[in-house]
């Protein structure tokens, strides 16, 4: 299982995104102590994108579950990703939706619907170019 | 800021073509002088478009002056901008600026693309997927046709649109196409032949989405004192010119897009008009289902009723509102950069009356709406250009 390798053994698409606490991986946002909003992508500079406080960026383990908010099936994917992939947006609790591919779920299962429960895991995402396995979140029904 | 006046429009055939990306530009360009009734000399500005073609080895920089020194265009600034799908909308809303200011009197926008000479993989891959948010979109996997397959999904969820609808859509841009030589297809189609097309992204269709063209379109604008003293084509006015970018605010609807919202609401602002006064309009349908959002964007029907307004025939021709009379992305072809002029240059044709068979008779108001890159479920650029008689 991916889940029990050490993070020095795989390699993470960002290693920003997926952290490994007390044993187990959560996708990493970056919130906000002044206005509560969460974001992903790590910052060169600690501003809110949204109140532009400055130096009050932290970042919070996002909760592993959510819900599909959107899902689509591409029958056409790009070069060293498998296909054909479900994919969805995921509504989390900490008000952020987030893309994602989807996991442990053929493209036209019953579970693959508005509003399905999902749970974040870490998986294969792609090959790179040079043939190594590229790891990160992904979410599978529950 | 002065009046900014359409003088002169140019566009080569869409499609597959054995042409460079440098002799697209040519053509579109000579047309367009040819049409203003202008020479070489006249332009003292010109603005480049194109998206993608730097990562298709078509071209790489100073790509505007290598496009126009071959026909003499030379000696003036020129500038190369980029904005995915709407390059050359950026490309128009440059020289545009450039003559509203009184900087310049006669300015050049054009856009080209190159897009048919490699394997749609590759395309795929270095161009059309790179147009969307890499590090947390592409990079796990979504392509422009699973962004839209998102939205259709939400959108049948939440207001019951039908593929049906988004079928409709295509059919009559296709309709429309038949009617437009530029057109890249040109072969009517019907909604079953739509609906059994290969299912690229569920549950979207192959013939729901636009083409990879090739082709060039130019656009030149000009003051209205150049045209008190010019002998041209009939001028067709600028009433506002617009721009914005997206909201990125990890909490779309994704029924929609707020930055064609937006930018609706600031076009409809700042020309005074609004959407019961526009008698035609050219909209970014690079997927059917994104004709139906932007009806809504645009105010020609309430939010969620946009795929009622196709399946009623009301953006047809000889409906009361056509949509994409072109052809639209669908039909008349996507290169990408010269999507952009190419949509205002059908505008121009409609409210001078010389559409030909595609004519909305009487048409005195024209909106173009075009948009370039996605991210984070919001539009990265959203161009809104209406013009009047």
């Amino acid at each position: 299982m991916e889940q029990e390798k050490n993070l020095s053994e795989i390699k993470l698409e960002n290693d920003a995104l997926v952290k490994k606490i007390g044993g187990e991986f959560f996708m990493i946002g970056r919130r906000c102590k002044a206005c509560g909003s969460v974001s992903l992508l790590p910052k060169a500079v600690p501003v809110c994108h949204n109140c532009f406080a400055e130096g009050q960026i932290e970042e919070i383990p996002l909760s592993k579950r959510g819900t599909i908010f959107s899902y689509t099936v591409q029958n056409i994917v790009l070069p060293g990703f498998a296909g054909p992939s479900p994919m969805a947006y995921i509504a989390l609790p900490e008000g952020l939706k987030v893309f994602a591919l989807l996991t442990e779920c053929e493209p036209y299962e019953e579970k693959l619907k508005v509003g399905g429960e999902v749970e974040m895991t870490v998986k294969k995402v792609y090959k790179d170019k040079e043939g190594n396995d590229v790891f990160s979140y992904m979410f599978k029904p529950v | 800021m002065r009046d900014v006046y359409v003088i002169g429009i140019g566009d080569t055939k869409f499609g597959k073509t054995d042409m460079n990306i440098r002799q697209l530009a040519e053509e579109a360009v000579w047309k367009a002088l040819k049409d203003a009734n202008l020479k070489q000399p006249d332009l003292q500005v010109a603005y480049c478009g194109y998206g993608i073609s730097g990562n298709l080895d078509c071209t790489r920089i100073v790509a505007g002056q290598v496009a126009l020194k071959e026909i003499g265009i030379r000696k003036i600034p020129i500038m190369r901008v980029e904005s995915a799908c709407a390059s050359s909308s950026a490309a128009f809303r440059e020289a545009w600026i450039c003559v509203a200011s009184g900087l310049y009197d006669v300015a050049l926008a054009f856009g080209m693309e190159k897009m048919t000479h490699l394997k749609s993989i590759d395309v795929l891959d270095r161009g059309i997927g790179r147009t969307i948010e890499q590090e947390l979109e592409t990079n796990y996997g979504l392509l422009p046709f699973g962004m839209f397959g998102v939205v259709v999904r939400r959108r049948m969820h939440e207001y019951g649109m039908t593929m049906e609808q988004v079928a409709k859509v295509a059919v009559k841009n296709r309709k429309h196409a038949s009617m437009n030589p530029i057109a890249h297809f040109q072969k009517e189609i019907t909604i079953d032949e739509v609906l059994n097309s290969y299912p690229v992204c569920d549950p979207i269709k192959l013939l729901m989405f636009c083409p990879a063209s090739d082709g060039g379109s130019a656009t030149i604008l000009a003051s209205e004192d150049f045209i008190k003293k010019h002998k041209g084509n009939i001028p067709i006015k600028v009433a506002t010119s617009v721009l914005t970018s997206g909201t990125y605010a990890y909490d779309s609807t994704l029924t929609n897009f707020q930055a064609g919202i937006d930018a609706a609401k600031e076009a409809y602002e700042k020309s005074g008009l609004g959407p019961d006064d526009i008698d035609v309009a050219e909209v970014h349908d690079a997927c059917a289902a994104a004709e139906i959002c932007h009806y809504e964007n645009l105010g020609f029907c309430a939010e969620g009723e946009g795929g009622l307004l196709v399946e009623k025939g009301e953006t047809a021709l000889g409906g009361r509102i056509p949509v994409n009379t072109g052809g639209g992305l669908l039909s008349r072809g996507h290169p990408l950069g010269a999507s952009g002029c190419a949509q205002i240059n059908e505008i121009v044709q409609q409210l001078r009356g010389q559409a030909g068979p595609r004519q909305v008779e009487g048409a005195k108001v024209g909106l173009a709406q075009c948009w370039g890159g996605f991210m984070q479920m919001d539009g990265a650029s959203l161009f809104i250009n209406i013009f009047t008689k």
